[in-house]
């Protein structure tokens, strides 16, 4: 990767953390935030273990040159392996993404539009993030992310008067049964990993992305949930997109309700993480593959791969059910965590090896 | 080539937008007031909306061209009957502007799911007010107000008027839904009542008072609240509220307002009974007053404001916890904030522990103002 053409380490973190936060805020049917305190918990413990399982990434950032992921010259076929399945994993992120965007969006504003339309206007958009490139998108990122801690800071001073802090209460857990699971679910969220297992090669300064993604998402998240427990109390678990009916509520004087730009910002966010997936394609195959003919053809047909996935699944959901449960496992990001470092494992010793001889 | 590129992209962005399916904005009906009936098989919508076509109209309230009109639709759910109106009107149904939602008095039952055509909607307004009426609703979306029909902006203000004052506890759709959630499924909405009205503010000669409130609880219209209950309630649940009230002192009058309003509670478990004790401030001045010197009379004027809070929040309190078991005053989450580990002995008998519940109700008020003019 181009070092002139990399972004800084704020931008690359401020995407990812909009890309978090994305997720939490569109949630796929089923997936549900409850009211109650043992959710904070849950949001703690779950970047605990996000930041247990860049462990690996750190440890290859310390020892291989940036941008040489799953690029090892001997073993081709197990570094074929470990990049497909890293492929696929990337695939089964962008799927994810359109289709919470898709179910977002078709749940509130845009209720009365067909899917397919949805899903060519992201491409157009899509396409378009691409062509401009992964600083651009970055920066974009960027000032969506503004946007997003604008609009927030906007919600809380508008709910200022709503706000009744009696319905916190001094609890970690409230059912020691649901926890892990929910902890487990909250940490599925953060496919992030893949797209900075990816990229670091394209960033400068990556090893401060990772502290600041993660600290800026969590703290951003905790808000939304401390907006949404002391705003709708009970109310909260009844709630399919908790931060949109939030929005709804705020009423600022000179915009009525802000609710469209809550809308505005995620349909954003879906583009720049789906961007993100896509430079992720490209760089895994220009790590693999000599031609670039051949990686652009890869990283082209990534576009509509993903985005007809959504589709797919978006008219039969019975398909992803079983990817959708496999991924609540968290088994997917522990693979993603692991795979680099597996890749790049025997390299590192031999060199090591090699140094001390 | 990058400029036809962008072109081309940019081209395609601007041509789609017209494939959204959409509605023309003469084509809505936008929602106004939502007035809701019910008889023994069929629910009626009474719609008041903003009428686009008459938008030429002289003035806001030209008779001949009435930018607020009302149709009714009937159907076995509030969905159904308001896709009736939608029929009838021959525009689409746009609920995001409605600003109150009327019940009658028969269809204060299942209010989860009557509110749900609202609440689950993208396009309602989660701050539209909710409120009852001991008639019809359709009868309050037809009394004409001379500056019109009965206009929402209207209500609205008489119905903040009354919480200012003390007399209700104004609630909002999705405040609604948050005290339909809570463990024994209760509110309690404003009551809105007919009168014989002077023909000077009306043109049927009917208009609207607040005469106290509606309990709903358990999915059902369970009870009345007189309006000093009801001002009980919004004491109880206000956070630095208003209230006024008026005095005899010896022969003179003093009218006086009640403001930084708060409640404490504290709860407890005394040999398997639940005890709540609630601790009322506020801070008092003089409205309006004869009194020959308000100073000399401030202990007593203290006293009287004691004891008719102690008694409006007592009453309240008695009518929803004592008789019904009905927390309308969101005195779960109170309970646990205060007490997790009590919370987890009564969450389960929550409402017959409220009903054996032992209350307590200290108040306390101070004045230090006095006005500028005495006697």
């Amino acid at each position: 990767m181009n070092r002139e053409t990399s972004v800084g380490a704020l931008e690359f973190a401020a995407a990812l953390a909009l890309t978090r936060v994305f997720s939490e805020a569109t949630s796929l049917p089923g997936e549900y935030v409850t009211y109650g305190m043992q959710r904070f918990t849950v949001i703690i413990v779950s970047f605990l273990l996000t930041a247990v399982s860049y462990i690996p990434l750190y440890f290859l950032l310390r020892n291989i040159p940036s941008g040489v992921l799953f690029s090892g010259k001997r073993g081709k076929a197990l570094h074929g392996f470990t990049a497909a399945l890293f492929g696929v994993l990337l695939l089964t992120g962008a799927a994810d993404t359109g289709l919470r965007a898709h179910y977002y969006a078709s749940s509130t504003v845009f209720d009365s539009a067909p899917s397919w339309y949805f899903y060519i206007f992201i491409g157009v958009a899509l396409t378009f993030a691409i062509v401009k490139g992964i600083g651009a998108v970055s920066r974009t990122s960027l000032i969506v992310f503004a946007a997003l801690v604008m609009l927030l800071v906007l919600m809380t001073a508008a709910l200022a008067g709503e706000i009744k802090p009696d319905r916190l209460y001094p609890a970690l857990i409230d059912d020691a049964q649901t926890f892990p699971q929910e902890v487990i679910r909250e940490f599925s969220l953060n496919g992030e990993l893949l797209i900075f297992a990816a990229l670091y090669g394209s960033v400068r300064g990556e090893k401060r992305v990772i502290p600041l993604y993660l600290g800026i998402s969590c703290a951003m998240i905790l808000v939304m949930t401390l907006l949404y427990n002391t705003v709708f109390g009970y109310l909260t678990s009844k709630l399919d997109y908790p931060f949109y009916t939030l929005s709804s509520v705020s009423d600022i004087t000179l915009l009525h309700r802000i609710n469209g730009i809550d809308v505005t910002i995620w349909v954003m966010a879906a583009i720049v993480k789906l961007a993100l997936y896509t430079f992720a394609v490209r760089a895994l195959a220009q790590s693999r593959l000599r031609s670039t003919a051949a990686v652009n053809i890869i990283t082209a047909g990534f576009v509509p791969g993903a985005l007809g996935l959504s589709w797919v699944f978006t008219k039969r959901p019975e398909l992803f059910a079983p990817i959708k449960a496999l991924c609540e496992t968290g088994l997917p990001l522990v693979i993603a965590a692991l795979l680099p470092l597996a890749d790049a494992l025997p390299a590192i010793l031999r060199k090591k090896r090699s140094e001390r001889i | 080539m990058k400029k036809a590129r962008i072109a081309f992209l940019a081209a395609a962005v601007l041509t789609l937008s017209g494939c959204v399916p959409h509605t023309e904005l003469d084509k809505l009906a936008i929602a106004e007031m939502v007035g809701i009936d019910r008889d023994a098989d069929s629910c009626t919508v009474t719609l008041q909306y903003f009428n686009t076509d008459a938008s030429g109209g002289v003035t806001a309230v030209d008779s001949s061209l009435p930018n607020a009109v009302t149709a009714k639709g009937r159907g076995r759910t509030v969905e159904a009957a308001l896709e009736a109106v939608s029929y009838i009107s021959g525009k689409e149904v746009m609920l995001g502007a409605a600003e109150m939602i009327v019940f009658g008095s028969g269809a204060a039952d299942s209010l989860h799911d009557r509110l749900s055509f609202a609440a689950s909607h993208y396009t309602g307004n989660p701050r539209c007010y909710v409120a009852f009426t001991d008639g019809k609703a359709a009868d309050i979306l037809n009394v004409k107000f001379t500056e019109g029909n009965a206009s929402v902006d209207k209500l609205e203000g008489m119905m903040r008027n009354a919480e200012a004052l003390g007399l209700c506890r104004t609630l909002r759709l999705y405040e609604a839904m948050e005290m339909l959630s809570e463990p024994t499924e209760s509110l309690v909405m404003p009551m809105m009542t007919l009168y014989e009205a002077n023909s000077d503010y009306t043109e049927n000669g009917t208009s609207i008072t607040f005469t106290g409130g509606a309990l709903c609880t358990g999915g059902r219209l369970a009870d009345k609240l007189t309006v000093g209950e009801m001002s009980g309630v919004h004491i109880l649940t206000t956070r630095g509220g208003t209230c006024e009230m008026t005095f005899a002192v010896g022969s003179e009058d003093a009218r006086v307002m009640l403001y930084g309003i708060s409640a404490k509670l504290t709860p407890g478990l005394s040999e398997d009974t639940l005890t709540l004790r609630f601790d009322l401030s506020a801070d008092c001045k003089y409205v309006g007053t004869s009194l020959t010197d308000p100073y000399r009379s401030r202990d007593k004027l203290r006293e009287l404001c004691e004891q008719e809070m102690t008694a409006r929040a007592t009453s309240a309190l008695s009518k929803a916890l004592t008789t019904h078991g009905a927390d309308i005053f969101g005195l779960s989450y109170k309970i646990r904030a205060n007490s997790p580990a009590l919370w987890q002995q009564i969450e389960g008998e929550y409402r017959d522990k409220l009903k054996a519940a032992d209350i307590e109700v200290q108040t306390r008020v101070s004045i230090e103002r006095f006005g500028t003019v005495h006697g």
